[in-house]
């Protein structure tokens, strides 16, 4: 999770959640495997496209997005797990976040 | 890799269609049919699949097999299963690792049969359909299943054409392909669509966002168990329970030909009372001295089955509150499938969706096979501006995940990711020089993974012994385009692959595969050998045809002796006498008659008058079509 996913998908780290879609859709219509038809050039675009794919996951989920954008990526995995159902501030997140730490 | 074409394989009937020169068509089969029922019979001489199979159910119930997919990727053991077997006129039996085998008698022959291969076998049919009509080899083929059907399920489907030696190029959901019939002609900007897809015994609700070529998809839910069989199995219920209280002591369950007539007659109950609000349903000799005169109303229909359609609501709640969209961004509410021609079906969405009119613009039998042969255009690389931009993005419709302390299942690809997808977790070792490491991998939303459908056991072993949390195992996780998972595993600080082994109960090994591959490849045998058979009778049939006509020929009557005439007329009679005469005969047998009319009884009379060329013309007529026909009437 080191890549800065905001470049992956070619967009501002202010990006609105349309920017992402509409960037992931055009990125997906040249990198996506099934676009390819040469077994080679399949071969080469399916891990773009899983960086592509994995980004806008991250990026087009609006939790996923605070943890990545408040804590880090590499809290990405972790900072996940104490997240419960409901949308919290950055600050709780903190808040929550140091008290599983502990 | 020449044609590719799509097939809808359906609980209860199949499509096959093509996209070529920038259009769909969908493929009627040999009697004329664009659907196909997804029937497979054995009679004492052959296989039948299709119409053939259907039509002859009631006299054969023990050997007619159907709804296949209903077992396709189970247990024996599944609740499921053993609730459909009650209604089943085939027999179900486990084999010795708990999956189900389908039981016929084949010349007086016990024969088992896995769900896979009967799949295999209408797989095969709807191959034999495309390719008399493109008249090339069909090799590929893109399948459809429901979205919600898990990765044994895919699994079994995909095996199923390897069975029938085609090359599955994907999996393909059916709502997506449905929804591609619907939005590849609209030029209309982004909409959010929902696929409300009711089958013979599927059910799938798909939420999709269709923008200039893109068709994704952002959730999927249903019941892999829920469709139009369920239906007519609740008017079948009713049905039984009036023969039984007007008739003491009967009862239908019990002779399988009575409950394959009811079958048939609720089926058709079922379709009329989506125009009429009331049926009578007739059924003289149901068992000896039994006739069923009933009439069933639309309100007792839907009474009948009122908890089933508001089951297929729960699945629209999910995709939407998965999605994140509410009722009202929803722009079109698309219905495919047959039962989706149910008024009451209709009448609920449009009220859920707070009066929205369910959208009927397309086909509702034929879309899932028009959007798979799309797809088999695109995968195939065929040049056309409708489909050069055209893109699919589909998702895993169950979580998968690993079990981890105390039962708990740890999701590692969730519900509704975009497919194809790799996730790796890392593990490490719990105890000083721990050489192995167990997991287990499941499937399902459930917190505790013994609420999950077990996938399979694998164990890494291989690594150098190390103290305990040292090692680092990275697991991945790989779901292709179809659906279907595996799992690879290397140790990071020794760079040593970790071996890993899958033991999944539900899946075929290869050599399983093979064998069957090699099984169908003998009913190939057969069916050419039934099909040489064929040929060579309507070879005879022909040569007496044409020297029938020969001998009403005037100006030859005219010449021919009166006893060349006679001798010759006798001849003929005899043959058609034999042909008459019941039970088939092999095509040697019918060759040889030929050879005698043709070279000692009429042959050399008709070379006396110089005809013979006459004979020959006339007997043109033979084809390969028409003995084919034959074979499949």
């Amino acid at each position: 999770m080191g890549d800065d996913l905001y470049a992956t998908l070619g967009v501002e780290s202010s990006a609105s959640e349309d920017d992402i879609r509409r960037a992931y859709r055009r990125l997906s219509m040249t990198y996506h495997p099934d676009r390819r038809l040469d077994p080679e050039e399949q071969r080469a675009a399916a891990p773009l496209w899983l960086r592509i794919s994995s980004a806008y996951d991250v990026l087009a989920d609006s939790r996923k997005r605070m943890v990545y954008d408040e804590l880090g990526p590499e809290h990405l995995q972790q900072g996940l797990a104490v997240l419960s159902d409901k949308v919290m501030t950055p600050d709780e997140l903190h808040r929550e976040w140091r008290r599983t730490k502990a | 890799m020449g044609p590719v074409v799509g097939v809808d394989l359906g609980t209860t009937y199949s499509c096959v269609a093509i996209f070529q020169n920038g259009a769909v068509e969908i493929i009627a089969n040999d009697q004329g049919n664009r659907v196909t029922p997804s029937y497979v019979a054995f009679t004492d001489s052959e296989r039948l699949v299709g119409d053939a199979a259907k039509t002859q159910a009631a006299l054969n119930p023990a050997n007619t097999i159907y709804d296949t997919k209903r077992l396709i990727g189970r247990q024996f053991t599944d609740p499921l299963v053993q609730k459909d077997m009650k209604l089943w006129p085939f027999k179900v039996v486990p084999d010795s690792s708990g999956k189900p085998l389908i039981q016929v008698t084949v010349d007086g022959a016990k024969k088992s049969l896995t769900p896979q291969e009967v799949s295999s076998m209408v797989l095969g049919k709807m191959r034999d359909t495309a390719e008399a009509y493109l008249g090339k080899e069909v090799k590929n083929m893109v399948v459809t299943v429901p979205a919600y059907f898990n990765d044994a399920q895919r699994q079994a489907t995909k095996d199923a054409g390897a069975i029938a030696g085609l090359n599955v190029l994907r999996i393909l959901n059916e709502p997506t392909a449905a929804a591609i019939a619907f939005g590849l002609d609209r030029s209309h900007a982004a909409e959010t669509v929902l696929v409300f897809d009711l089958g013979g015994g599927t059910f799938d609700v798909s939420l999709l966002s269709i923008d200039s070529g893109v068709f994704e998809v952002l959730a999927t839910a249903g019941d892999t168990h829920l469709g139009g069989e369920d239906l007519d199995a609740r008017l079948i219920q009713h049905l039984i329970g009036i023969v039984k209280k007007k008739y003491p002591g009967k009862d239908p369950t019990t002779s399988p030909a009575a409950v394959q007539k009811l079958r048939r007659e609720a089926e058709r109950a079922k379709r009329a009372l989506s125009t009429k609000t009331e049926v009578r349903v007739e059924i003289e000799g149901l068992l000896p001295g039994v006739d069923l005169s009933e009439m069933v109303t639309r309100a007792k229909f839907e009474e009948l089955c009122a908890d089933l359609f508001r089951q297929t609501l729960l699945p629209v709640e999910k995709v939407l509150e998965d999605a994140a969209i509410s009722k009202s961004d929803v722009s079109e509410v698309v219905l495919v499938g047959g039962s989706t021609r149910i008024p009451k079906v209709r009448s609920m969405l449009k009220r859920f969706f707070n009066g929205k009119e369910p959208n009927t613009s397309i086909n509702p039998d034929e879309a899932v096979a028009f959007g798979a042969a799309v797809q088999a255009g695109v995968l195939s690389g065929e040049r056309d501006k409708k489909i050069q931009d055209l893109l699919l993005l589909d998702v895993a419709p169950l979580t998968l995940g690993i079990e981890t302390t105390g039962g708990v299942m740890a999701a590692i690809i969730p519900r509704n990711t975009v497919i194809p997808t790799s996730k790796t977790k890392r593990y490490t070792t719990a105890e000083d020089g721990q050489v192995a490491v167990t997991n287990k991998v499941f499937e399902g939303e459930r917190p505790l993974s013994q609420d999950n459908r077990l996938l399979g056991t694998f164990e890494l072993s291989g690594f150098p012994a190390m103290p305990r949390g040292e090692a680092q195992i990275d697991v991945t996780f790989d779901l292709d385009a179809n659906g279907i998972l595996s799992v690879s595993a290397r140790e990071v600080t020794s760079g040593t692959e970790a071996k890993i082994t899958i033991q999944n109960a539900d899946r075929l090994s290869p050599e399983d595969v093979e064998r069957m591959v090699n099984e169908a490849a003998s009913y190939k045998d057969a069916d050419a050998q039934a099909l040489g058979r064929v040929e060579a009778r309507v070879r005879l049939e022909q040569y007496v045809h044409a020297c029938r006509k020969l001998l009403k020929d005037v100006e030859l009557r005219n010449r021919m002796l009166e006893e060349d005439v006679l001798s010759a007329t006798s001849d003929l009679d005899t043959v058609d006498a034999w042909l008459d005469d019941s039970g088939d005969h092999s095509a040697a047998e019918y060759d040889e008659r030929l050879a005698e009319l043709r070279d000692n009884s009429v042959g050399p009379v008709f070379e006396r008058y110089d005809v013979v060329g006459q004979l020959h013309r006339a007997r043109v007529g033979l084809l390969r079509v028409a003995a084919w026909r034959t074979v499949c009437a």
